[in-house]
């Protein structure tokens, strides 16, 4: 118990600090890793579903004509409710959700410039499994969203904390001594991403907290009995205050003017109070065909502001007279504002790139803060706990390359799949995933067997996949990144030159960590390396 | 292991979960009671209880500090949770009525 809080504020925050980190940093690697992938989700769709690789078109989509074809493809069944999302430059198919009475789902991917229905792309990709595991860790119910919360808050504290421990803050941005030892390079490398991206780090997860925060706090409503608990949750995640429109369908058949016309008049509205064009972004028409339809519209997220508005129009269906005019509260506004800073939404590359390097730094700074425990701890307690030591390498190893190695793992198994690729009833899209977790699980297994070279040989297979992805998604769509820039498919070639640079500094790190390996260590490798079916180890 | 070890690692356990639960306690507690004062205030229930959400998870990060900064004793632990069961219960208590359930 010598890491134990002492009598004084600055040990006390160091203990905070270590341990915080120690135990959480898995679950905050991931959470992060996966958001900075996320601030280019859309362009990872792209580049994991080829069909949808098309270059971005304003032409408007013709909602009702997409409802008249749904009718003619399935004439015995009756639509019930349809939803549909408008294209944007960053996700430029338009989509349509159809439900029909007897319960049956489906959805119409059109490509605005020719108005031509597309297959299903075959991949969850970046908006169907990154940005998910980002935000719940694609676990069932709850606890996936309360685990986020914890890493939230967790990383909080640890930037909170580490400003505390740091007695030099100043200095910590010009000092990196890479060719000192392990320990001491790691812990530079832990500082300087740290402190350069302090603010960054400290904002995103409080703005990310902001998103549910009324949610988080809910709990206290257990306490109440009934009907109560259900007014005080809605309250408390203020849920009429979103402007979302829905009523009880009548039983009876009613008319259905056509959607077009009232979308317009939706953006009309919003484009004279707000004095620029605007336009609406998602579209739910409920009880469609009843006589309480009604249809609700979301106005798009403002391109030059940070402020994720959620205006909100409902029309009746059946005659087109306006039900709701949803303007948000000051503050929810605030609240949107937050969301926005988080969610960036807006149209803005360079603080794009900024948020992913952002982002990145902030894998770094969890990434040193691993290694810089086990390098500063071994020589201390491997004698004596050699399991403990062994344990954290294990987690540190599995949770940093382990994941990263995963993730490329899920690039290059979405180029080999067939495009109808299915096994065990299970669609390519979740057999990616599902591949995703298994490389992920050998990585642990892996680090246990590899020990301290694992994580050299970890970095090297990330720079193997890495590239490897990019071979293979010249080879299977003929998209290198000069031919995807010149077609103006600048998602994929970014993509692909991402890749490649990542590819380039793994491949560098990995011999960096190669090198540094005590003389000894190396020794007893290569001398086990040259024994007939020998093990490093 | 000796007893020292034992004790000091039950004073840990108590102290980490004393101060990480009862600290979420505080907060849950708080943030309705912070809400209910804006609503009295004047401001809509829905726009206080907002206000008061995204304002409350600073008080948990302070609680956290707070409760940890201190030197190692349950002392901290015990307060923080004396305080959010005393916040959950007022809240329980006082909101009903105001939220018309």
């Amino acid at each position: 118990m010598s890491d134990q809080p002492n009598s004084t504020f600055r040990p006390s925050m160091n203990w905070v600090h270590t341990w915080a980190g120690l135990l959480l940093g898995t679950l905050i690697f991931t959470v992060f890793w996966m958001g900075t992938l996320s601030v280019f989700d859309h362009e990872i769709d792209r580049w994991m579903q080829p069909s949808t690789r098309i270059v971005a078109s304003a032409a408007p989509v013709d909602f009702d004509a997409m409802l008249e074809s749904v009718r003619a493809e399935f004439p015995e069944r009756e639509i019930t409710e349809a939803g549909f999302a408008v294209q944007s430059e960053r996700a430029p198919l338009a989509r349509g959700y159809f439900a029909f009475a007897g319960g049956e789902r489906e959805t119409w991917i059109v490509n605005p410039e020719t108005g031509e229905r597309l297959a299903e792309p075959g991949s969850l990709a970046g908006t169907g499994f990154i940005y998910p595991m980002h935000i719940c860790l694609l676990l069932p119910g709850i606890w996936g969203w309360w685990l986020v919360l914890i890493a939230a808050i967790a990383m909080m504290l640890l930037v909170v904390t580490g400003v505390i421990v740091h007695r030099k803050i100043i200095m910590d941005f010009f000092t990196f001594r890479q060719k000192k030892k392990l320990r001491r390079s790691s812990l530079d490398l832990h500082n300087l991403a740290g402190t350069l991206f302090l603010p960054f780090h400290f904002m995103i997860a409080f703005s990310g907290v902001m998103i549910f925060a009324g949610w988080y706090t809910s709990l206290v409503w257990l306490t109440l009995p009934g009907e109560a608990a259900d007014r005080a949750t809605i309250l408390a995640n203020a849920g009429d205050d979103y402007g979302y429109y829905s009523r009880e369908a009548a039983g009876e058949p009613g008319a259905t003017v056509p959607v077009m016309p009232l979308i317009a008049r939706a953006e009309a509205i919003w484009s004279e109070r707000y004095g620029e064009p605007v336009r609406a972004d998602y579209i739910n028409a409920g009880n469609y065909g009843d006589a309480n339809g009604y249809i609700w519209m979301r106005r798009s997220y403002p391109e030059r502001q940070v402020n994720q508005g959620v205006d909100t129009i409902a029309f009746d269906l059946t005659n087109g007279e306006m039900i709701v005019d949803f303007v948000p509260t000051p503050a929810r506004q605030v609240q949107r504002w937050l969301a926005g800073l988080h969610f960036i939404q807006f149209d803005h590359w360079p603080l794009r790139w900024f948020y992913f390097v952002g982002g990145l730094a902030g894998c770094l700074t969890i990434a040193s803060g691993f290694v810089f425990w086990t390098a500063s701890r071994r020589s201390k307690i491997e004698a004596a706990q050699p399991f403990k030591v062994r344990l954290i390498d294990v987690v540190s190893v599995g949770s940093v390359t382990g994941l990263i190695a995963a993730t490329c793992a899920f690039f290059v198994i979405n180029r080999l799949l067939p495009v109808d690729a299915s096994w065990n009833g299970f669609e390519r899209g979740v057999l990616e995933g599902l591949f995703f977790f298994l490389v992920w699980i050998l990585s642990f297994l892996h680090a246990g067997i590899r020990a301290k070279s694992a994580w050299a040989e970890q970095t090297f297979a990330i720079a193997a996949l890495a590239l490897g992805a990019v071979l293979l998604n010249w080879i299977t769509t003929g998209d290198h990144p000069i031919a995807a820039a010149g077609r103006g498919l600048w998602s994929v070639a970014g993509m692909d030159l991402v890749l490649l640079a990542g590819a380039a500094i793994a491949a560098w790190a990995a011999l960096e960590l190669r090198r540094s390996k005590p003389s000894a260590e190396r020794r007893s490798i290569d001398e086990a390396e040259t024994m007939p079916g020998g093990a490093a180890e | 292991m000796s007893a020292l070890w034992v004790k000091d690692a039950g004073i840990m356990t108590y102290r980490v979960f004393g101060v990480v639960i009862g600290g979420y306690a505080l907060w849950t507690g708080i943030v309705p009671l912070f809400g209910l004062a804006l609503h009295g205030f004047g401001l809509p229930l829905a726009e206080g209880m907002l206000i008061s959400s995204m304002l409350g998870v600073l008080v948990y990060i302070g609680v956290l500090i707070w409760g940890f900064a201190a030197p190692l004793k349950m002392r901290p632990a015990s307060v923080i949770l004396f305080l959010g069961a005393i916040a959950m219960l007022a809240a329980a208590q006082l909101a009903p009525a105001e939220i018309g359930a």
